[in-house]
């Protein structure tokens, strides 16, 4: 009996001792993981900041040839100030989207101004330039490794069991720079 | 002998680092906008020798199409901090796109020319010009009459004949500029970091983890053996009074190196 029990708190002990380690050697490798998923977010931040510089480029000329309420500007400038904020990763992904829409429009709209067409630099930068910069800056911004980089962090750690034990351990899965699904419309 | 030769070579490598990083030092009227033209920049290049030569003090002049929102002040003294002697330079900073400009000075120079003169100067030479986008009438004329002022309160004297003699008919536009009229050619390339506020650098991604970090593969061998030790120490045949060949946990360890690969505690 006493022999039993003994032979019992061993493997119970050693079983604990097995999770202990298991766990403490997933946590602190998916929370290195997520650190580094982390540095890269630095550089998505720095290619949002170059967008924000292109789209402030193209407002500095909108303003030069289009009324000030401008229901275009109005949009573009607060797609622009959300890129800026602190909002949660999806709703800057979305308000990115719009922009790439709306700066076009906006972009196309001033092309036809005729003070725009009657201004050899301004036709420049809103034909050739502006839109050759918005164009860069949305294709570094969809290159950013940082959505490659948290989907394959997201992927891996859902799918081992050192993971399972990180996630309940308190490492979250990390937020993708892509926008909200549009909730399903029911007929 | 050989050691000679090789320190000979070695100094040379280093003078022509030297003077190439000199020479580029030298460049200090930079056209990033494209919208000056080619007589005006020569002229210019050689107006700025010889004010330093005579004066000490160093003409910068910086051309961007856009700031992406920077303020134009703080930006201009920004490059003025990162040229190679700020105390003594003196910058201007011409914003196309925005059409904006600021001039800024280092201690140095503004104990030459203080901010009322600078700002004069500003006015008289540089603003009309500069917004009716004759950017070559307007830079030469500032830098003329600043290397004046700027000779004149150092007690020296800069012979400009023959800078500036023929300045460009006024251009309304930067160089690379089409026609206002049908089909826009595309422009393949162009200094993205010339309407930025922010100039883009490479970007380092980690893409792999550094050695120093221990890649997570469940329970290490070390792990193993201890384990098994454990257990043949709890569970193991009593030996005592036996001889033994000692090599009772090895059952024990290969067993819990099973057991991890089934159970997928080791990867």
């Amino acid at each position: 009996m006493h022999k039993k029990s003994t032979a019992l708190l061993a493997f119970v002990l050693m079983t604990a001792l097995v999770l202990a380690a298991l766990s403490w050697g997933g946590y602190k490798h998916w929370s290195t993981q997520r650190k580094q998923v982390d540095q890269t977010l630095g550089t998505l931040s720095d290619m949002l900041t170059t967008r924000r510089e292109v789209i402030t480029n193209i407002l500095t000329v909108a303003a030069r040839h289009l009324p000030k309420d401008d229901a275009l500007i109005a949009v573009v400038e607060k797609d622009k100030n959300l890129l800026a904020g602190t909002q949660s990763l999806p709703l800057k992904a979305a308000a990115n989207e719009r922009l790439s829409q709306n700066a076009q429009a906006l972009l196309a709209a001033l092309a036809k101004t005729p003070s725009v067409v009657s201004d050899v630099r301004d036709s420049m930068y809103v034909n050739q330039m502006l839109p050759q910069a918005l164009e860069q800056s949305a294709s570094m911004v969809q290159e950013a490794a940082y959505n490659a980089q948290a989907e394959s962090f997201n992927r891996q750690i859902g799918e081992s069991f050192s993971g399972s034990l990180a996630r309940f351990l308190g490492v979250r899965p990390a937020q993708q720079f892509l926008p909200d699904p549009l909730p399903e419309v029911k007929p | 002998m050989k050691n000679r030769m090789f320190l000979c070579v070695c100094l040379l490598m280093a003078f022509v680092i030297l003077g190439s990083a000199n020479a580029q030092e030298v460049l200090v009227v930079r056209d990033s906008a494209g919208v000056l033209g080619a007589a005006t920049l020569k002229d210019a290049r050689a107006l700025v020798s010889l004010v330093e030569e005579s004066t000490d003090i160093t003409l910068a002049v910086e051309t961007r199409h856009f700031l992406g929102g920077a303020e134009v002040s703080a930006y201009a003294q920004r490059l003025l901090e990162e040229t190679s002697d700020p105390s003594n330079t003196m910058l201007l900073l011409m914003v196309i796109g925005e059409e904006d400009y600021a001039l800024a000075a280092g201690s140095g120079a503004a104990k030459l020319l203080n901010p009322a003169a600078r700002e004069t100067l500003l006015s008289t030479q540089f603003r009309s010009p500069f917004l009716a986008r004759d950017y070559d009438r307007a830079l030469s004329a500032f830098l003329s009459r600043t290397a004046d002022q700027l000779a004149a309160a150092t007690g020296k004297s800069i012979d400009q004949e023959g800078l500036f003699g023929q300045v460009k008919a006024p251009t309304p536009a930067p160089t690379s500029a089409p026609q206002s009229t049908g089909p826009y050619k595309r422009v393949s390339i162009f200094d993205f970091n010339s309407i930025l506020g922010e100039q883009l650098k490479p970007t380092s991604i980690p893409q792999t983890q550094p050695e120093n970090q221990r890649e997570d593969k469940g329970l290490s061998l070390g792990s193993i053996v201890l384990i098994g030790i454990v257990l043949s120490m709890f569970f193991g045949k009593k030996n005592s009074g036996r001889g033994g060949c000692g090599c009772g946990p090895l059952g024990w360890i290969a067993g819990v190196f099973g057991a991890s690969k089934i159970f997928g505690w080791r990867r």
